[in-house]
């Protein structure tokens, strides 16, 4: 009797003391999962950092109103970096040291995310990027880092493709910024204009925070140009195209996601009516970014509706990817088992909100199909010219 | 030749805001021997005041301006009452440094209680262009050049006509000798710093007005200050002209050496003057009997 008292004993306390390994695992409690976000949520950029936040606030209510997953509920901790890199990674460090988060979701900026991963390396702490996929977070491919996009080189390789075989034998301008995106953006005219001898007549740099483009854009119509990159980001978007309107210039232009920002459209008018952009995020126009924006009506108020943009589209399927990684892992959720589920993502079904995702080993960004939009100024509306 | 004018006409009207906001520098300088940091910040806070009007009550340009004069003056006095009346006395250094805390204060201000997003600023004035021999301009650029040379005019006649603009220059010339002669110096201040903001203010308007709205527009103080160095900090006018000069420069550079030259030429234009002319182009050079 005693002897068996003594086993029940025994197996009693090596059940309680058994080492769950997810016990061990920072930012995973029995009824919680603690993730850490750092995005720019004032200065000019929280425009872009917002919408995002807002896609990631729609996926985790959405996912703790089904109860959860495993059993958990999913919590983020939000910090504002206000696009200062020195701040993001002053932000990442303490979500890591005070917060104890498992993961990190979203991002904010190229250069903020690039330094907060060198953080998030010294612990292998993952992170799922859907915001800005620059090539330098993917080449070489890190262990613990997984971006979800496209790149603004590839991005803006395919819409030249597309726009040079829309308007065959056109003339050529590039109107970049003097920095690592502007350089991107170059690397990716330059390959396609080389791989189809486009006839490039100039290509000109502008200082990042420019509001005058008239001496550019008088180049560029001297220069007979009847085909543009246009590389701005928002304000330099809507100057630039302003300034081609107001001179008469008659030009087939493009430009990258964040010239289909709905604030682009209002502010440049028709100025913009015809303008080419390339993405990998749906509109919320068509009929999946309408179930989205259905979905967000669920969870946000009217005005946070307002700001729902791509970013936020981009943002709700980078956390999809993150719940399906914690879900394959089951109860013992670990960051190496987090890591290896995420590798074996394959043809994720985003529902239409961007083409199928997947990763693979070693494989640590998504290259989702990119498709192209056109700007409908007259009706307010983003036109999809082809699909994903 | 259509390509030069292009260049000279369009370097003008960007050269005209310059030209506002670096006279709105040298109004303070010549009063209080100040260089004000804030100039941009303030213009940024006057527009965004000015936006909202807008946004409230449906505003024709003609009635903005004189609403955008009062809102310049009450941001002026508040600023000169709140932050640099206390400084009467100290040195010239330390006011310096208060405006330059004073442009951080304004620029999160603007964030906290707008946003940081751009906006369209929606005034009365048509958005078609207006074609004049060959010459493609919107009409809020031709309303900022003719307010520009308004301005030119008005400033010459308040420095050479009124009691208070002659009072600001017998301040600039000598500071104590004025006070002995009965003059009010802290109402000369007063009125440099109103005068100031209501320039910075039309400045920030009609910027917004041609481009868009967000915090960014405080640099134009930045890109305005060669203007005032060039023309001359203690010549109000002479800062005004030095706007149109930094302009043209700048669109010329763009236009035939090389468009990411353009932001460095205006300095390039200032350190080669300053050569030769210490004091700029229409400055008063100090001199010392030794």
């Amino acid at each position: 009797m005693r002897k068996k008292l003594l086993i029940a004993l025994a197996a009693a306390s090596a059940l309680l003391t058994a080492p769950n390994s997810w016990a061990d695992t920072p930012g995973v409690t029995d009824d919680t999962i603690t993730l850490g976000e750092v995005v720019p949520l004032t200065g000019p950029p929280s425009l872009i950092g917002i919408a995002e936040m807002l896609g990631s606030v729609i996926a985790v209510e959405e996912v703790n109103a089904a109860g959860g997953i495993n059993g958990r509920k999913i919590a983020v901790i939000r910090e504002d970096d206000g696009y200062v890199p020195s701040r993001s990674v002053q932000a990442a460090i303490k979500l890591i040291n005070v917060d104890n988060v498992f993961a990190f979701t979203n991002s904010s900026g190229t250069s903020h995310t690039l330094a907060v991963m060198e953080v998030l390396g010294e612990d292998n702490i993952p992170l799922v990027n859907a915001h800005a996929p620059a090539t330098a977070q993917y080449t070489p491919p890190r262990h613990n880092v997984f971006v979800v996009g496209q790149s603004y080189t590839n991005g803006v390789r395919e819409m030249i493709r597309y726009m040079a075989t829309q308007k065959k034998g056109a003339k050529w301008a590039t109107v970049t910024q003097d920095d690592e995106y502007g350089t991107e953006l170059r690397t990716g005219y330059d390959a396609v204009a080389e791989e189809m001898g486009l006839e490039t007549v100039v290509q000109l740099k502008y200082k990042r925070g420019q509001k005058d483009f008239s001496a550019e854009m008088l180049r560029v119509k001297e220069a007979g140009a009847t085909a543009m990159l246009n590389g701005g980001i928002i304000s330099e978007v809507v100057a630039m195209a302003k300034e081609a309107h107001k001179l008469g210039l008659d030009i087939y232009a493009g430009t990258l996601w964040t010239g289909r920002l709905p604030i682009v459209q209002d502010l440049v008018g028709e100025a913009g009516q015809g303008l080419i952009t390339v993405d990998y995020v749906a509109t919320l126009d068509e009929p999946a970014g309408q179930a989205f924006v259905e979905k967000a009506k669920k969870y946000l108020s009217a005005e946070q509706i307002e700001k729902l943009n791509r970013y936020s589209v981009s943002s709700y399927v980078g956390m999809q990817l993150t719940f399906e990684a914690i879900r394959n892992c089951g109860d013992d959720l670990t960051r190496e088992c987090f890591i290896a589920k995420m590798e074996e993502i394959k043809d994720f079904d985003t529902g239409g909100l961007m083409g199928p995702v997947s990763f693979g080993k070693g494989v640590r960004f998504t290259n989702q199909q990119v498709r192209m939009i056109m700007s409908d100024v007259a009706n307010k509306k983003f036109v999809p010219l082809t699909d994903f | 030749m259509d390509y030069f004018l292009d260049l000279v006409i369009s370097g003008l009207m960007v050269g005209a805001l310059y030209g506002i906001i670096a006279m709105g520098f040298a109004m303070i300088y010549k009063a209080t021997g100040v260089v004000n940091f804030a100039q941009g910040e303030v213009l940024m806070l006057v527009a965004y005041i000015a936006y909202t009007l807008t946004t409230l009550i449906d505003m024709p340009f003609w009635l903005l301006i004189p609403a955008t004069i009062m809102i310049g003056m009450i941001v002026g006095l508040i600023v000169e009452f709140l932050f640099i009346r206390p400084m009467i006395g100290e040195p010239v250094f330390a006011t310096v440094m208060v405006t330059i805390g004073l442009a951080v204060f304004i620029r999160s201000l603007v964030v906290l209680l707008w946003d940081a997003f751009p906006h369209e600023f929606v005034t009365s004035l048509s958005e078609q262009v207006i074609e004049i021999s060959g010459i493609r301009l919107y009409p809020s650029q031709i309303v900022a050049f003719i307010t520009y040379l308004v301005l030119m005019a008005a400033f010459w006649s308040f420095f050479r006509y009124s009691r208070i603009g002659i009072a600001m220059r017998a301040v600039a010339n000598k500071e104590t000798v004025a006070l002995l002669m009965g003059i009010r110096i802290k109402h000369v201040y007063a009125v440099a710093w109103a005068l100031s903001s209501i320039i910075a203010g039309i400045a920030g308007v009609l910027f917004a007005s041609i481009y868009d709205l967000d915090p960014t527009i405080s640099a134009m103080g930045l890109n305005a200050f060669p203007a005032a160095i060039l023309g001359g900090l203690d010549s109000v006018l002479g800062s005004g002209f030095g706007g149109l000069i930094i302009g043209v420069v700048e669109n010329l550079t763009g236009g035939y050496l090389s468009t990411g030259l353009k932001s460095v030429s205006g300095f390039v234009v200032i350190i080669l003057v300053l050569m030769v002319r210490p004091y700029g182009l229409f400055g008063e050079p100090e001199i010392e009997r030794v």
